[in-house]
């Protein structure tokens, strides 16, 4: 290799400044612009099948809706139940007589986040959609016997306890594309709705964006039990269903 | 076992496992690309997020043969087009003075001062200053060492503007950062 020639002119000297430039230019540039390590790992952490799939209540739901041929939706039950694999969440697809949304359970999709959980929630929509479900005729409070921390310990991998009082009061558990790894919980309090989601910390910490509008008239309370992350969206200016849950 | 009836035409496009491949061989490039075009890294990877998202259920329509990163890049570019969006509509309805203040005070800090922490602010200064497509030219050419083409095509503009993109905002960064360099060095 030859060695670089000292400047023996003033224009050698001016490139060999610029070179000094450009080269203190790209060294700030790689300062300011370090690639996070997490984008060596997006493919597979996206990548849909790979971690979250479908939950086989919203895929049987799906199938029969699009279908709309009685022998397709049979064909696909019938290939769904027996030869699927195990599911995460013990509960499976609600039977049609199903009496109440207790029985229809969250989170739209399981496991670990995938395709669709990126999309931010809006809180304020959620809130509305879920006060909604809660006061259609079909809801009704979940009782001692719903066993709903142990539906959510099941889901979510991390022991929850429920307070007795918490019976005969909330309603779901519910499902949301809003915000779909999230298992919701609704309750009425002093005249007005109050709505708990559930989810992985993990999962929020990497997944999920939560939005609020500031003219939204609802407050935001959270608490973290382990790895479990609920969040309270509630008009009231303190938490009312946070305390239930330990 | 014989077939019955004609064979359906093979699906164009990738299967997931192609489409996650080859898009984690080009992730640094198409951070860089939305670090560029957004003008700042911390969005970066939300927006990557979001366009591989996007792209995957878009996957079949990708026709084999062509360019993955010039056609991922049209995605990324879509969805740095809406965040700026989104950005130009929050800077409008921005006025709350304690923000207003840390704009100010953004603003001084890039005043000359010794050391190397005021090349990085000249140069993040500059970097604002430059137009999207100079900064995403200069940024893909310097940190990833993309050819003129291969920037060209992930920016759907001809070589030759890009090539003129890069050497415009090199010349013009060097005159930005030269005052501080010449006062960083002992």
């Amino acid at each position: 290799m030859n060695e670089p020639e000292l400047p023996n002119h003033p224009h050698d000297a001016d490139a060999l400044d610029r070179d000094a430039l450009d080269s203190a230019i790209e060294q700030a540039l790689r300062r300011q612009f370090p690639v996070p390590p997490s984008v060596d790992t997006l493919a597979a952490r996206l990548r849909p099948g790979g971690g979250a799939r479908r939950a086989p209540w919203l895929v049987l739901a799906t199938a029969a809706a699009v279908a709309g041929v009685v022998g397709a939706a049979a064909w696909l039950r019938s290939e769904a139940t027996p030869s699927a694999p195990a599911p995460e969440v013990v509960e499976q697809a609600p039977s049609e007589a199903a009496p109440s949304f207790c029985r229809l359970v969250g989170p739209v999709l399981e496991g670990l986040p995938g395709l669709g959980a990126l999309q931010s929630p809006d809180l304020a929509r959620l809130y509305r959609d879920m006060d909604a479900c809660q006061e259609s005729s079909e809801s009704t409070a979940c009782g001692a016997d719903d066993d709903l921390a142990q539906r959510l310990s099941t889901t979510y991998g991390q022991s929850l306890a429920l307070r007795p009082e918490a019976a005969g009061r909330l309603h779901g558990p519910f499902g949301s594309e809003e915000w779909p790894t999230a298992t919701i919980v609704t309750a009425r309090t002093d005249g007005e709705t109050a709505v708990l989601v559930a989810d992985r910390g993990t999962t929020l910490e990497c997944c999920v964006r939560m939005r609020l509008a500031e003219d939204s008239g609802l407050q935001l309370f959270t608490l973290e039990v382990g790895d479990l992350f609920l969040a309270e969206i509630s008009p009231h200016s303190e938490p009312r269903l946070l305390a239930y849950f330990e | 076992m014989t077939p019955s009836g004609p064979r359906p035409a093979p699906r164009p496009g990738l299967s997931a496992e192609e489409f996650s491949a080859r898009f984690q061989a080009g992730a640094r490039v198409l951070w860089t690309l939305a670090a560029g075009l957004l003008g700042d890294p911390a969005e970066a990877e939300d927006v990557c997020q979001e366009a591989f998202l996007a792209a995957y259920a878009r996957r079949a329509d990708f026709e084999p043969g062509t360019d993955f990163l010039a056609w991922m890049g049209r995605f990324v570019r879509n969805v740095s087009a809406n965040e700026l969006r989104k950005r130009a509509r929050r800077r409008t309805l921005r006025t709350d003075p304690v923000l207003l203040d840390q704009d100010e005070a953004l603003g001084a800090s890039v005043e000359p001062g010794p050391g190397p922490q005021q090349l990085d602010e000249r140069l993040l200064a500059g970097l604002r200053e430059l137009g999207e497509v100079p900064r995403t030219c200069f940024l893909l050419r310097t940190l990833r060492e993309l050819s003129h083409a291969e920037i060209a095509a992930l920016l759907s503009i001809p070589e030759g503007t890009a090539m003129s993109h890069f050497h415009r905002a090199r010349l013009f960064l060097r005159a930005r950062l030269d005052p501080a360099f010449h006062g960083a060095k002992p």
